[in-house]
């Protein structure tokens, strides 16, 4: 009685051939297409929002005849971004962790 | 090219557009993932993918010639071989250094003159893994628990799959290679992948940075300058540190397998809420904790030869578990100390069960196994062994000091790192549900917010996983 008391309530751990992902956690699936799809939204809002971080990125990109463009798109993207206010919640955020990082024992 | 960076971001929409591109052309795919293996491999080091590969053929051709035979001995001939090859390589690039360090200094104490050349070898990125995943391989096609591979293409993929090549997990070829065989039956779990990336995402840049800047790094660095609550914390510190560093790198490659089309196993399962510290083994690092119990604990005898010669296993295993994390009396001590305890753990069994009948004996049995990995993760995050003991005798007896390190946002770290050991098991179902409820363009926006939140969060710069090292 114990022991099944104990099973309910604690998670065991994993056996050896157990997957990473859990039958049960596994939901909808999608297709390759989607997995795309899902990315490329993804890596869109973040570009939208920590535009701040592309021009930073762009500078340690290794030489080539693209990197000048690339440099140059970045940095008129972030330029782009601020004027919109995409970068005040990122800058907002950042500002209250240092805050909060810095808060000592009374 | 780390995981957390927009580098690795626009490395994985290729393959994604990729991997969309080519449907159901199985073959293609495989050949695209080697590609973007090694080419994701050559950012550390270009020089190193041969070695990479030079390791994928030593597997691919005992593997033929230990299948291809029928005598006994030729096979274990064949084995011992090919293993022999890859422990030298895996032997050199990790431990040349230490022996020559260590013979120079016995020679020196022994007043010798001669001292070995000492060249500094330059460790090779995840050669541990790839040495693991090649003898893993060439065990169980010797003892036939998987099929010979015969398509070059599926040892190179086995081998050098991006998501765990550099820090695992460990995936058995007998998991993995049943995978290249046939396209996957079944289909991506995008909420899945996506959360798994997500939270591993937070583990990394906001807890695990944080600890090792704010608290960890500068205490260990020099625990003479601190009093005995700030370093009791700072080792509470690196153990929810390296959980939330090393898990975070499993997390997200499981998701990331996931989201190309793999099953990887799982690493981690909230290991510090282990009662028993054997539990704590099936916890923590599960992929190289099975690896050795059945590549090594249980060729050397396992439990079966009696009580004396299952200590001796136990302690056997964990040492060279520990040797495995690197080359150091540290590393030493680390597994000398699993293993006893391991030992000592089996020898109280009967005690230790009853003891854990009731609520108050398990929650000491919790906090027991706790504060003994804590011991040894000491010796694994100190510099050397001379630091751990500095540490250790501070720690004794250092506790007139007020906390200098250890200000509320680490110790709020520490708590949550802690906290997330005890989440509900279908936590994570639950989360995958409401996530997988809404629409792909849905799920996409959502996690591009997350990932830019974690990115705010977290400090400037992305510190390299711990287990990179290894």
């Amino acid at each position: 009685m114990v022991a099944l008391g104990r099973e309910s309530r604690e998670p065991a751990p994993p056996t050896v051939g157990a997957d990473g992902i859990r039958a049960a956690a596994r939901g909808r699936s999608a297709s390759p297409r989607q997995v795309l799809l899902a990315c490329l939204i993804g890596a869109f809002v973040l570009s939208l929002l920590a535009a701040a971080d592309l021009p930073t990125w762009a500078g340690r990109l290794a030489d080539s005849p693209m990197t000048p463009l690339l440099r140059a798109a970045a940095y008129r993207w972030e330029k782009a971004t601020t004027r919109l206010g995409l970068a005040a919640p990122q800058t907002s955020l950042r500002r209250a962790v240092r805050r909060f990082k810095h808060y000592e024992w009374p | 090219m780390l995981f957390p960076t927009l580098g690795f971001l626009a490395f994985f929409l290729v393959v994604a557009a990729a991997m969309a591109a080519l449907e159901q052309r199985f073959e293609a795919k495989k050949a695209l993932l080697v590609v973007a293996s090694y080419f994701f491999y050559a950012q550390w080091n270009w020089r190193f993918c041969f070695l990479l590969a030079f390791s994928t053929a030593v597997s691919y051709a005992g593997g033929l010639c230990i299948a291809g035979s029928r005598d006994p001995r030729r096979r274990r001939a064949f084995l011992a071989g090919a293993v022999a090859i890859h422990l030298s390589l895996l032997g050199f690039f990790k431990y040349f250094d230490f022996i020559t360090l260590s013979a120079n200094q016995l020679a020196h104490l022994l007043g010798l003159e001669h001292e070995l050349p000492f060249i500094e070898v330059l460790l090779p990125l995840g050669i541990s893994f790839f040495t693991f995943h090649g003898i893993s391989y060439l065990t169980d096609v010797y003892r036939g628990d998987v099929a010979v591979c015969r398509r070059p293409i599926d040892m190179l993929l086995y081998m050098s799959f991006f998501p765990q090549l550099v820090a695992g997990p460990i995936v058995r070829a007998s998991y993995f290679l049943p995978q290249l065989r046939a396209p996957a039956v079944q289909p991506i779990p995008l909420a899945a992948s996506l959360l798994l990336i997500l939270g591993g995402l937070f583990k990394k840049v906001v807890v695990a940075n944080y600890l090792a800047t704010q608290l960890v790094d500068p205490v260990f660095a020099d625990p003479t300058n601190y009093g005995g609550p700030d370093l009791l914390l700072a080792v509470y510190g690196y153990a929810v540190q390296i959980y939330c560093d090393f898990s975070a790198y499993s997390d997200m490659a499981i998701g990331m397998a996931a989201l190309v089309g793999f099953r990887f196993p799982p690493n981690f399962a909230q290991p510090y809420r282990a009662e028993r510290l054997r539990e704590f083994w099936q916890r923590w690092h599960i992929s190289l904790s099975t690896w050795l119990r059945d590549y090594l604990y249980k060729p050397l005898g396992g439990n079966r030869r009696g009580r004396l010669k299952t200590y001796r296993n136990l302690l056997v295993t964990m040492l060279l578990g520990g040797i495995w994390h690197g080359a150091g009396w540290k590393f030493l001590a680390w597994g000398a100390l699993h293993g006893g305890g391991l030992a000592v753990e089996r020898a109280l069994e009967p005690w230790l069960g009853r003891a854990a009948q009731s609520a108050w004996g398990r929650l000491s049995s919790r906090l027991v196994v706790f504060h003994f990995v804590c011991l040894g993760w000491i010796f694994f995050r100190a510099e050397d062994f001379t630091v751990a003991s500095i540490y250790l005798g501070r720690l004794a007896t250092g506790w007139s000091a007020g906390l200098q390190a250890a200000q509320p946002f680490p110790v709020l770290l520490i708590l949550f790192g802690l906290a997330a050991q005890f989440i509900p098991k279908d936590f994570f179902e639950r989360a995958v549900d409401a996530l997988g409820r809404l629409p792909v363009w849905g799920q996409g926006s959502l996690a591009g917010l997350a990932v830019a939140t974690i990115n705010a969060l977290g400090p400037a710069g992305v510190a390299p996983f711990i287990y990179f090292r290894f």
